[in-house]
C-alpha cells in the first residue's frame, strides 16, 4: 500500500481510536451506585464519541488516499479508453468490409449460378422460367443492397 | 447442344468449383483462426469489471451502516467520491473489456446468414444444381468470414498493445493500493459497531458478557437463560446482523483481490501471445483463467447478494 500523508494520519487515528476502545472495554460493566454509574456513564460517552470521531477521519482520510492514488493513474486510463475508442471505429470498419464482402460472395453465388443454368436448361421450354426465376433473384439481392445501404 | 459441349460446360464449371474448393482449402489448412477462447475471457474480464463494482460502491456504503450506529456526526462525502472515481475506472476498464471481446465475436462480422437468404431464391430456378449453388455459397461464406477474420485479428493485436498493458497497470493499482484500504474501512465500521455495542451491554446486559457472539445464532430461550433481557433480543441480533455483513463483505474482499490477480494474469497470456491469438495453447490457458475469475467473480456477486 502507497503511503501517503493520508494514510498516515489515518492511521494514527486508528490507533487512538483502537486505544479508546480498549479503554471502554475495560471500563467493564456499568456501576450500580447513583454517582459511579454517573461517572462510567460520562467516560463511556467520552471514549465511545473518541473512537467514533477518530473513526471517521480515518475513514475519511482514507478515501481521499484512494482519490489520489486513482489521480495519479489518469494517463493509463485515458490510454485505456484512447485505445478502446480506436478499437470501435476499426470495428465498424471491419463491419462494412464484411458486409462488402459478402454482396460480393452473393454476386458471385449469382454469376456461378447462372453458369451452370445452361447444362440442365436443354429446351426453351425450361430455359424461360429459368431465366424468369434467375432475373426474379438478380432483383432480391439488388433490392436487399439497396436496403443494407 | 451437343453431348460433347455439355460435358465441357459442366467440365469447365466443375473446374471453376474444384479451383475455388482448393484455394479455400488452402487458406483453411494454412490460417485457419478460432478466437473464440479470446471472446470467451473478454466476456470473464467484462463481468469482473462490473462485479468490482459491488466493492467500490461499499467504500460509500460502509461509511453510510459505520455512521448509522455513530455517536457522533459526520458525512460520507469523500467514500462517495471515492466510490464514484473507483467506479468510473472500473468502466474503463469494462469498456476496454467489451471492446476485446467485440473484436473476437465472430457473430458481429459474419456474413453467412445474408449469404443463406439469396441462396434460396437462387436454388428456386428451374434446373439449377442445389448442391453447386450451397457449396459454392457455402466457400464464398466462408472465404469472406476468413478475410474479416484477419481484420478481426489484427485490430485484437492493436488492442492488445495499446490498451493492457495499462489495463494490467490500473488493475495493479487496485491490487496493491486499494484492498488493503477497503479492509481498513472495514475495520473503522467494526470499530465503532464494537464501541457500541460494548457500551450497550456494560449499560444494560452485564451478565451476557462482551463475547455476545456465541448469542447471534442462539434462540432467545438460550439468550434468557445466559442471563440477558428477553426485550433486547432483537437489538442484539440487530447488532449480529451489522457483524455477518462485515463478515461476508471481508470475504468479498478476498475474492475481488484473488480476481484481479487473475485477471491480470489473462492481460498478461493476451500480451505474451499476441502473435498467436487463435492458438490452442492460448486457448487452453485461457479457459483455465476464465474459470478461475468466473468462480472469484461468483463469490464476490454472493458476497453483495
Amino acid at each position: 500500500m502507497s503511503d501517503t500523508i493520508f494514510d498516515q494520519v489515518a492511521e494514527l487515528c486508528r490507533k487512538s481510536a483502537h486505544a479508546s476502545l480498549d479503554s471502554l472495554m475495560e471500563l467493564g460493566p456499568r456501576p450500580s451506585g447513583e454517582s459511579e454509574g454517573i461517572l462510567w456513564d460520562i467516560q463511556a460517552r467520552r471514549l465511545r464519541n473518541q473512537i467514533d470521531s477518530l473513526s471517521n477521519m480515518a475513514s475519511d482520510l482514507t478515501a481521499r488516499a484512494i482519490l489520489l492514488d486513482l489521480s495519479e493513474f489518469k494517463a493509463e486510463m485515458d490510454a485505456i479508453s484512447e485505445a478502446t475508442k480506436k478499437a470501435k471505429e476499426s470495428i465498424e470498419q471491419i463491419k462494412e468490409v464484411s458486409r462488402k464482402l459478402s454482396k460480393f460472395a452473393r454476386l458471385l453465388d449469382l454469376g456461378l449460378a447462372l453458369l451452370a443454368l445452361p447444362t440442365a436448361a436443354g429446351s426453351l421450354a425450361t430455359l424461360v422460367p429459368a431465366v424468369s426465376a434467375a432475373a426474379k433473384a438478380g432483383r432480391e439481392l439488388a433490392k436487399d443492397d439497396d436496403g443494407a445501404e | 447442344m451437343t453431348n460433347h459441349s455439355k460435358k465441357c460446360e459442366q467440365n469447365a464449371s466443375r473446374g471453376a468449383l474444384r479451383s475455388i474448393l482448393t484455394v479455400a482449402l488452402a487458406i483453411a489448412t494454412t490460417g485457419c483462426t478460432n478466437l473464440s477462447a479470446v471472446g470467451d475471457i473478454s466476456n470473464s474480464l467484462s463481468m469482473a469489471s462490473s462485479s468490482w463494482n459491488n466493492v467500490a460502491g461499499d467504500i460509500a456504503e460502509s461509511c453510510q451502516r459505520r455512521l448509522a450506529i455513530s455517536s457522533s456526526s459526520g458525512s460520507c462525502d469523500d467514500q462517495l467520491a471515492a466510490s464514484q472515481g473507483l467506479a468510473t475506472a472500473n468502466n474503463v476498464l469494462r469498456a476496454y473489456f467489451q471492446a476485446l471481446g467485440a473484436a473476437a465475436n465472430e457473430a458481429n462480422f459474419s456474413v453467412g446468414d445474408g449469404l443463406n437468404e439469396v441462396v434460396d431464391s437462387v436454388n428456386a430456378i428451374p434446373g439449377i444444381n442445389t448442391d453447386q449453388v450451397e457449396a459454392v455459397s457455402g466457400i464464398f461464406g466462408f472465404l469472406a468470414n476468413l478475410g474479416t477474420e484477419r481484420l478481426r485479428e489484427r485490430e485484437l493485436r492493436r488492442l492488445i498493445d495499446d490498451g493492457a498493458g495499462p489495463a494490467q497497470d490500473v488493475i495493479a493499482m487496485m491490487d496493491e493500493l486499494l484492498v488493503d484500504r477497503f479492509r481498513l474501512l472495514l475495520d473503522d465500521e467494526e470499530r465503532v459497531l464494537n464501541a457500541a455495542m460494548v457500551t450497550w451491554i456494560n449499560a444494560n446486559q452485564p451478565s451476557i458478557g462482551t463475547s455476545f457472539e456465541r448469542y447471534c445464532t442462539s434462540p432467545i430461550a438460550v439468550f434468557v437463560n445466559g442471563g440477558g433481557d428477553a426485550s433486547s433480543y432483537a437489538l442484539l441480533q440487530e447488532y449480529c446482523g451489522r457483524f455477518e455483513v462485515l463478515t461476508e463483505r471481508r470475504a468479498a474482499i478476498s475474492a475481488y483481490e484473488k480476481s484481479l490477480v487473475t485477471a491480470s494474469q489473462a492481460l498478461q497470456e493476451l500480451r505474451s501471445n499476441r502473435t498467436e491469438l487463435s492458438g490452442r495453447e492460448l486457448a487452453g490457458k485461457l479457459y483455465a483463467i476464465g474459470s478461475e475469475l468466473d468462480d472469484h467473480i461468483g463469490s464476490v456477486r454472493e458476497a453483495f447478494g
